[in-house]
């Protein structure tokens, strides 16, 4: 089945929850990426300056439509530039980690012996490890930045994709065309590239919406922590931690707002990820995590 | 049994060096990364000589190796260094925090229970349904819901407008003191020693954090009932109870949930980790006392010891229960064992 028919619905797949499922977390993803994208041009304000005097409730002053917070910046213009920095880290955090999983899980599915059982066990210990835990280590060692962020959430995912590429390595490596690339004298890299991996990237791809979700949670959980982006950056979990101490006087605009985002965009990529599986293969249904 | 005596005997073997693997990793991004604990500890301001003693004092002088085995050696004998910020051992700081987060999590395992295998038999019962679709987007929202909004909606709603829980903490400032830490776990501690004021209060301070918590976990378990519950109804012997005229509810208790809630368990037991991750955020939100919490402040403080011995102690419990698992897992399903 190739994407277009995917995206039109065609062969029965309408009805399936699968596929509204998949389109509805398409449409999100799509609609939070323009929003990324266009954030300089969308803000009604600077998302790093005070825009007026405190907690003005949201709904009630249409230039404030969501309110504002403790120190009197814009609720919404935080929101929206949130959506820049929660997308990006999760987009370098996955890049990272499939780039650093899928040669490792290639080489060890395909080379076998030692460095097999050796890397399998350094993956299975990181896999085995409760994913934000790892992450506060990292990011305390290397310290605030979105790109310190994005590698300290990214090394946990790398043993996800290590361990999908190295068992599609294992069934691939044993075909018969891979042996006669063999016989004909290819070298390893040249049968890696074109014959392995080729077979074997496609099973990656439903992870990597499901990891992108993740990973949005993630960063937020380490910048509710104060362990993620700095304090100053227009982020939804950093825009949650400041507001934690609304909450006791019934404040609840400042949290709700960039929480629910938060939310929305885990839910838009969870969706996508649920449902890809079941429409590329109905027989792999539900095998995801 | 002889299989499975190997089965176990191997995974038992196996617990040291997944413990060493892990210890080893907690190290390399302690000690080994570009980070240096010094400069992250004092900021890069400090005076030279301020660095070189705190080098010195945690031993970071030394070559690499030489610090990697003082390192194991101190961890294996149960020394984790004494705290910056506390002065006292690391060790004395981490046992009542963990015994805290274990409350909390078990707690939470049972919500999780209770909530997963009744949404998720729900849908597999009434398959196709309306009621199929809600459970099933029940489960989704709870992988992508973060917990820390969760809890603080929680908290504005039942804490701050209806006032039916307290929003902080473990236990209400007036009963600090008023018993005696047993086990560690209040909940059973107040029950032996007869305070049932202290419990009700104890239990009131769980419930928001254990129900947000169960609400995340519970996703995993809701999918597998359904899942397990809907393959257990294809069977023929369900078909050959109908025939028989056994009454539907009864099949589905008897029959059909006791078979499909050996693999529900299972899979709740491999939660373990997830349990782990969610209580930090669960226990920072609700400002409870647990390992969380004291991993995270600890970060703040920059107490490189007490950071490090919270998150080998993370290590040494994940192990301890994925083994436990994976041989409860053996015993249940034959074919794991090799």
């Amino acid at each position: 089945m190739n994407l277009a028919d995917l995206i039109l619905g065609r062969k029965g797949l309408r009805k399936s929850l699968e596929y509204k499922m998949f389109m509805t977390g398409l449409s999100i993803v799509t609609t939070l990426v323009v929003i990324a994208v266009l954030a300089p041009y969308i803000v009604p304000w600077d998302p790093y300056k005070p825009a007026a005097e405190e907690y003005i409730p949201p709904f009630t002053d249409p230039r404030y439509p969501l309110g504002t917070n403790f120190l009197g910046y814009d609720v919404l213009s935080r929101v929206i530039w949130g959506t820049r920095n929660s997308l990006l880290v999760a987009f370098l955090a996955v890049m990272i980690a499939a780039s650093v999983g899928i040669p490792l899980g290639l080489l060890s599915g395909y080379v076998g012996g030692y460095i097999d059982r050796a890397l399998s066990l350094i993956m299975d210990s990181v896999y085995a490890f409760p994913g934000i835990i790892l992450a506060i280590a990292l990011a305390f060692v290397l310290g605030p930045g979105i790109v310190n962020v994005a590698i300290a959430i990214a090394v946990i995912y790398v043993p996800t994709y290590f361990r999908v590429i190295r068992a599609c390595t294992l069934v691939v490596r044993e075909q018969l065309f891979v042996e006669a690339a063999k016989a004909m004298g290819a070298d390893f890299i040249t049968i890696m590239r074109y014959y392995v991996a080729p077979n074997v990237l496609t099973a990656a791809i439903p992870v990597l919406a499901l990891n992108f979700a993740d990973a949005i949670l993630t960063e937020a959980g380490l910048s509710f922590l104060g362990v993620g982006l700095p304090p100053t950056e227009p982020d939804w979990g950093v825009d949650v931690s400041a507001a934690r101490g609304d909450i006791v006087r019934g404040i609840w605009w400042t949290t709700f707002f960039p929480g629910i985002m938060i939310f929305v965009a885990t839910l838009g990529f969870t969706l996508i990820g649920e449902g890809l599986p079941y429409l590329l293969n109905p027989r792999q249904r539900g095998r995801i995590r | 049994m002889a299989t499975l005596r190997t089965y176990v005997i191997a995974r038992l073997l196996l617990m040291p060096v997944m413990v060493i693997t892990l210890l080893t990793l907690v190290f390399i991004i302690l000690r080994v990364l570009p980070g240096d604990p010094v400069s992250v500890i004092l900021g890069p301001k400090a005076p030279p000589e301020v660095v070189e003693e705190l080098r010195k004092a945690l031993g970071l002088d030394k070559p690499l190796h030489i610090q990697y085995i003082d390192y194991l050696g101190k961890i294996l004998h149960g020394d984790f260094g004494l705290s910056y910020y506390w002065k006292i051992p690391v060790r004395d700081l981490l046992w009542p925090r963990f015994l805290a987060t274990l409350e909390l999590s078990l707690l939470a395992m049972v919500i999780a229970i209770a909530l997963g295998v009744t949404l998720g038999a729900l849908g597999a019962l009434k398959r196709n349904t309306v009621i199929d679709v809600v459970t099933r987007l029940i489960g989704v929202a709870s992988y992508a819901v973060p917990v820390f909004l969760l809890g603080l909606m929680m908290q504005l709603i039942l804490g701050v407008y209806l006032g039916l829980f307290p929003i902080s903490g473990r236990i209400s400032s007036e009963y600090i003191g008023q018993f005696r830490p047993i086990t560690g776990l209040y909940l059973i501690d107040t029950l032996i020693q007869g305070r049932l004021d202290i419990f009700v209060d104890v239990l009131k301070h769980l419930v928001m954090p254990a129900t947000a918590l169960g609400f995340i976990i519970s996703g995993v378990i809701n999918r597998m009932t359904r899942q397990s519950l809907l393959e257990v109804l294809d069977k023929e012997f369900i078909i050959a109870a109908r025939a028989r005229g056994i009454p539907e509810d009864r099949i589905l208790t008897k029959y059909a949930l006791r078979n499909a809630l050996i693999p529900i368990l299972t899979i709740a037991g491999m939660q373990f980790a997830l349990l782990l991750a969610g209580a930090v955020l669960t226990e920072s939100t609700f400002s409870y006392p647990g390992l969380g919490t004291f991993l995270v402040t600890s970060v703040t403080y920059r107490d490189y010891n007490a950071i490090q011995g919270a998150i080998v102690l993370y290590a040494i419990v994940v192990v301890i229960v994925n083994t436990i698992t994976d041989i409860l897992y053996a015993f249940i399903d034959p074919r794991v064992r090799y």
